[in-house]
């Protein structure tokens, strides 16, 4: 069973004092992982003191589970200490690689939709979800680039990914709209083939639109085509725990709430009973 | 060597030389730009990425350099020392090295100096978290233990040595001031940085037998031992006063973490 957080946002370093003082009406937080993998000082001070109000959900950006260097051992200790330090609802990473030969791209870089790609990620997913003892949830990212010895595409290589890993799907519906954009297809095509089941999480976000092209900036407010994108994720998955995800340029935590309260809006437009189902 | 691996490494060739066969293995009549433009996007975004890592972590060195030998340094440094690390924290933990050793850097010492000192308030804003000793577990201590004190600090502290005038630059820059010209002291300069129980970050400059109480403390030297050593700057009636008071001092700054009694 998929569990309803509702409505979330990403923590934010510069929130941190919102959070703590006016104790806000947000449903969940998502942290990033690696931000907090440090010995202490605030940024775990004020994870400690923000989890005793709130859910927290722990996602990571340098897992690498696409990479065909070895799983990285050393990050997959830190972050089974951070997750029984946390105890988070869940846990996430991107399906991507960012590191190749032990260098960090820092970035979330796209595979090739082939069977070798299927099983080389499928594998390591299963040796992730076995050391770490709990199950995790993937990402799809946005991308810029189709490879030449894709087999298939997109969605059903996430889809298949995430079934034969047996994994929940972190669904961006952002990344979804880049995707659509940057490589001409229908995103509800990409929606209507996903298992209603394994979605356990929303990702909203904003982009950069550069006309030929969409780059996913995470610097801007949910745009409209996105909100549209939603509505139709909603209608077709029911409840997700969804969150808006802001990186940069970063507006004050007034202005973040207002827009999650769109997003409850639109899913109340959708789902009239949604906040009735968020479970504490 | 795998298809799949054959992409990551042209990948990463692409990454860190913007050169290479990455272009090759992507479709080229998609849309309205081609491989070469796609590619490129991550090109960019790379080197933006990491460029606003040092930016924000070397935040003063940057002003102090000005855009363009920022720009010169931030494509020599992304070249020596492409990241091995989990978080982009780490990113810029060679760059003290690298401005020490690469020219036109190396030329001009304060530029490391700068990139320690900040480097040294990163490592102090999220050092771990562990109890401070108060008053109380100093006066716990029975008198005649008092000669074989040891001491262990928070580990926030962290200790910079400069040979120019580099955290009154450092300060200026903060500030929104220009900074004097780069001068070499007569002496080396001593500050001591920590986070505070606010969990602020503070920094000091340390007088030299200070500096030399912490250098000993921190080598697990004892109460008694370190008195003999203050003998260099105090009279024999100072030293026990000078030794407490700087005990106080540490205590009420959140500097100590433990005192222990070495057992012969």
């Amino acid at each position: 069973m998929k569990k309803f957080l509702g409505f979330g946002l990403g923590l934010r370093t510069n929130h941190y004092v919102d959070v703590i003082e006016q104790k806000p009406d947000i449903d969940w937080f998502e942290i990033i992982s690696e931000n907090y993998m440090v010995a202490g000082g605030k940024p775990r001070y004020y994870l400690d003191a923000i989890k005793e109000h709130y859910p927290i959900v722990m996602h990571g950006v340098s897992m690498s589970i696409g990479s065909t260097d070895p799983l990285n051992m050393d990050y997959l200790k830190k972050l089974k200490t951070l997750i029984a330090d946390v105890q988070p609802e869940w846990f996430s990473d991107h399906l991507c690689f960012t590191s190749v030969g032990g260098i960090n791209s820092h970035d979330l870089l796209p595979m090739p939709y082939t069977e070798e790609s299927l099983n080389h990620v499928v594998n390591r997913i299963k040796q992730v979800q076995d050391f770490i003892g709990r199950p995790m949830l993937l990402e799809n990212v946005s991308s810029y680039l189709t490879y030449k010895t894709d087999e298939m595409n997109e969605w059903q290589f996430y889809r298949e990914v995430c079934e034969q890993a047996d994994c929940k799907m972190l669904l961006d519906i952002n990344n979804i709209y880049v995707s659509a954009r940057n490589h001409d297809f229908n995103a509800m095509d990409y929606l209507q083939s996903l298992n209603p089941e394994r979605i356990q999480q929303f990702h909203l976000a904003g982009h950069s639109d550069f006309g030929d092209y969409v780059v996913d900036t995470h610097d801007h407010d949910v745009p409209d085509p996105v909100w549209q994108l939603y509505r139709e994720a909603l209608k077709l998955f029911g409840p997700v725990s969804t969150m808006i995800e802001r990186d940069a340029n970063i507006p004050s935590f007034a202005d973040l709430e207002a827009e999650l309260n769109v997003a409850r809006s639109i899913a109340e437009q959708c789902i009239p009973d949604i906040r009735s189902q968020i479970e504490a | 060597m795998s298809s799949l691996e054959q992409i990551q490494q042209d990948f990463l060739q692409f990454l860190l030389h913007g050169k290479g066969p990455l272009a090759e293995h992507v479709v080229n009549d998609q849309g309205n730009i081609n491989a070469a433009e796609r590619v490129s996007i991550y090109g960019n975004a790379y080197r933006v990425r990491l460029q606003e890592v040092v930016e924000t972590d070397h935040e003063m060195l940057g002003l102090y350099l000005g855009d363009d030998l920022f720009d010169q340094m931030f494509q020599g440094y992304l070249d020596a020392h492409p990241s091995t690390f989990d978080s982009l924290r780490h990113f810029c933990q060679h760059l003290p090295q690298y401005l020490a050793t690469t020219a036109p850097f190396s030329e001009h010492p304060i530029l490391t100096e700068l990139a320690s000192f900040e480097r040294l308030l990163l490592a102090a804003f999220d050092a771990a978290d562990i109890k401070r000793a108060t008053l109380e577990d100093l006066s716990a201590i029975p008198p005649e233990q008092w000669p074989q004190l040891q001491i262990r600090f928070h580990p926030s502290m962290q200790l910079f040595t400069e040979s120019y005038n580099t955290v009154s630059s450092w300060q200026a820059l903060k500030a929104e001031r220009a900074p004097e010209p780069a001068t070499k002291h007569a002496d080396e300069q001593h500050w001591l940085l920590w986070r505070n129980h606010q969990r602020l970050t503070e920094f000091r400059s340390l007088a030299d037998d200070e500096r030399y109480m912490i250098d000993q403390y921190l080598t697990g030297a004892q109460f008694a031992e370190i008195c003999e050593g203050l003998l260099t700057w105090h009279s024999e009636q100072q030293v026990p006063v000078v030794a407490v008071q700087h005990l106080q001092k540490w205590l009420q700054q959140g500097l100590i973490h433990q005192f222990s009694v070495a057992v012969d």
